[in-house]
């Protein structure tokens, strides 16, 4: 698992996530919580998957408890599924975004390795 | 409106998508993966120039089903997306949302998916949304 780290959301945050998916609608957008996908990252980059050889398969949010401005969030992310099937390598890896400890948000996001490449767990 | 299992709402139209719009979401959603970026990078994997965030076009389908289901009277208790195809700059993606069913609850599942300007479809999701106040007015 990689460390928590945490974030105060602001109503600046998401307005320019509403200005950079075009968001039209009212409200906090569904796919918010992708802005804290940069823990998914450093365990990518850890797990020293190729970028060049990624494909983001499928994307489920389960939706806790609404997230507001102002909430100090913290986010966590590990990997809860790894295997390889047919020379291709199949990542499953859940983020949990919490205020005070309550569970707001998990995304879960599974990815394809399309080469199996060196990795370490 | 009422909805009714098998209605397909007024779908949504997003793009054509352009590499400054890549550009501007991998600031505010922190992907930075170069085959968004670098058509060098995107060329190296396969592609014939760089390909959109499937992520963008999952917001796409978030804002489809927030237009006909508004924050302000409906949860969201799951939405989940497939990426099946990949999306190029200039391509333009209708978003469609069809009802697949309604519980005795009130809670309405639906299947949202995104084609592009051939009519290939792109992503395909699913979401369960349920009204906030019981006898709350369909959108």
């Amino acid at each position: 698992m990689k460390p928590s780290f945490s974030e105060v959301i602001t109503a600046e945050t998401f307005e320019s996530f509403r200005k950079g998916t075009q968001t039209e609608s009212l409200g906090v957008p569904l796919t918010f919580a992708t802005r804290f996908r940069q823990s998914e990252f450093s365990l990518l980059d850890d797990l020293k998957i190729d970028l060049r050889q990624l494909l983001h398969s499928e994307q489920t949010y389960f939706y806790h408890e609404p997230i507001r401005v102002g909430d100090l969030v913290e986010i966590d992310t590990q990997v809860t599924d790894n295997k390889t099937k047919a020379g291709m390598q199949f990542v499953t890896l859940e983020t949990s975004l919490r205020v005070h400890g309550v569970k707001k948000i998990t995304s879960q996001s599974k990815m394809v390795i399309r080469q199996t490449g060196e990795m370490k767990k | 409106m009422n909805v009714q299992v098998g209605q397909e709402l007024i779908p949504l139209k997003k793009g054509p998508i352009t590499v400054e719009q890549l550009r501007l979401y991998a600031e505010v959603s922190g992907d930075f993966n170069p085959i968004h970026l670098d058509p060098q990078f995107a060329q190296e994997a396969g592609y014939p120039s760089v390909i959109a965030h499937g992520m963008l076009s999952m917001a796409f389908l978030a804002d489809g089903i927030r237009k006909h289901f508004p924050e302000a009277n409906f949860q969201v208790e799951q939405f989940s997306a497939r990426f099946k195809k990949v999306t190029f700059p200039g391509d333009v993606l209708t978003i469609r949302c069809k009802v697949k069913a309604i519980e005795l609850s009130g809670a309405i599942t639906l299947q949202v998916w995104a084609e592009n300007q051939k009519s290939e479809v792109t992503t395909q999701g699913e979401c369960q949304v349920k009204p906030l106040a019981a006898g709350g007015a369909m959108c």
